[in-house]
């Protein structure tokens, strides 16, 4: 009959990772070539994924797009809303005539955006082959300004959003132009810092400096305290980034 | 032979979710296949820093991966260990 042992058996037979080295090894050399490319031909690496990210995109609209009736009646209810603007165009030519110039811009598609990129950062199909470089700037439906280019490659590009966490931008706001300060909060929104006692409440418009004032949105609530020099106000964007689904890219000024 | 299938298959989703899913679902994926294999979680992280870091700010999503892959492998040491001992 054996006695028993009281010795402490071995803590850990074998590492936490044991047998795990070759796929480490695999890991951390598929990270070096994404990151080799993000550095040293950032457009390339676009280029490379973006078979997926349309092929996400497509996942998305499939699951999205709703019944054949629905988009029957959303056709119908935009061709409709067509018709009054093309009046209403028609309208502003005869009063102003046709001196107006328009802004020379690239239509590109998103392929990858908020919230599959956790950061406020879009990828678009179109790149330095269609003209597009470094710091043009990006404009959503309307003519909203949303951010800049900040990687080019031939057929792709991305684009950080003023809205990106950390971004700063100069603004105005209210009908009497009040300078502010334009923090982007993530997700698309922003907030902005101004003087206490300019009068800027709920409802007025938010403007970024860019080519003259150009509305990015509008205030949703107004924080002043009373012992803090400034106040805080908290903007609702006119572009939502978690839906865009094209952009218009023109050059820099 | 069902934690074999998961074994492979939460890194493989976790991975193309970097691509097409909503990020809050890649950490879910991501932590759920850190508990099999805990770098995974900080290959992930730093994948979705390679594709959309937008070059200010702190790299929130390579450092997630890292926490979670640091508390994947305290939980495997505490079971190997602990709770598991033969």
């Amino acid at each position: 009959m054996s006695r028993p042992s009281f010795r402490r058996r071995r803590a850990v037979r074998s590492g936490l990772l044991s047998g795990s080295l070759p796929y480490v090894v695999l890991g951390a050399a598929v990270l070096a070539v994404f990151l080799g490319l993000r550095l040293l031909a950032p457009g390339a690496l676009i280029s490379f994924v973006s078979p997926l990210w349309q092929l996400g995109t497509a996942a998305t609209s499939a699951l999205d797009g709703g019944s054949d009736e629905t988009l029957a009646a959303e056709n119908a209810a935009l061709a409709a809303r067509n018709a009054e603007l093309a009046a209403q165009v028609a309208d502003l030519t005869n009063l102003l005539g046709t001196r107006t110039e328009p802004i020379p811009g690239i239509v590109a598609s998103v392929m990858a955006r908020p919230p599959v990129a956790p950061y406020d950062t879009l990828a678009i199909d179109q790149g330095r082959e269609a003209g597009i470089s470094k710091d043009d700037l990006v404009s959503g439906p309307g003519g909203t300004p949303i951010g800049e280019i900040t990687d080019v490659d031939q057929y792709t590009a991305r684009v950080t959003l003023y809205s990106t966490r950390g971004s700063v931008q100069s603004g105005w706001a209210g009908e009497n132009r009040v300078p502010v300060e334009l923090s982007g909060l993530g997700s698309g929104a922003f907030d902005a810092t101004a003087a206490r006692g300019t009068g800027l409440v709920a409802g007025d418009t938010v403007y970024l400096v860019q080519r003259g004032a150009l509305p990015i949105g509008t205030v949703i609530a107004v924080d002043e305290d009373p012992s803090a020099p400034k106040a805080t106000l908290y903007v609702r964007p006119y572009v939502n980034p978690f839906s865009i689904t094209w952009v218009t890219v023109t050059p820099a000024p | 032979m069902r934690i074999s299938i998961l074994k492979v298959a939460l890194p493989i989703l976790a991975v193309i979710g970097v691509f097409m899913l909503p990020w809050t679902v890649t950490v879910v994926l991501a932590a759920l296949s850190a508990l099999y294999f805990p770098p995974t979680a900080l290959f992930i992280g730093v994948l979705a820093e390679i594709l959309y870091y937008p070059g200010t700010g702190l790299p929130t999503a390579a450092l997630t991966g890292l926490i979670i892959t640091l508390v994947a492998l305290g939980v495997r040491w505490f079971a190997k260990n602990r709770i598991l001992p033969a």
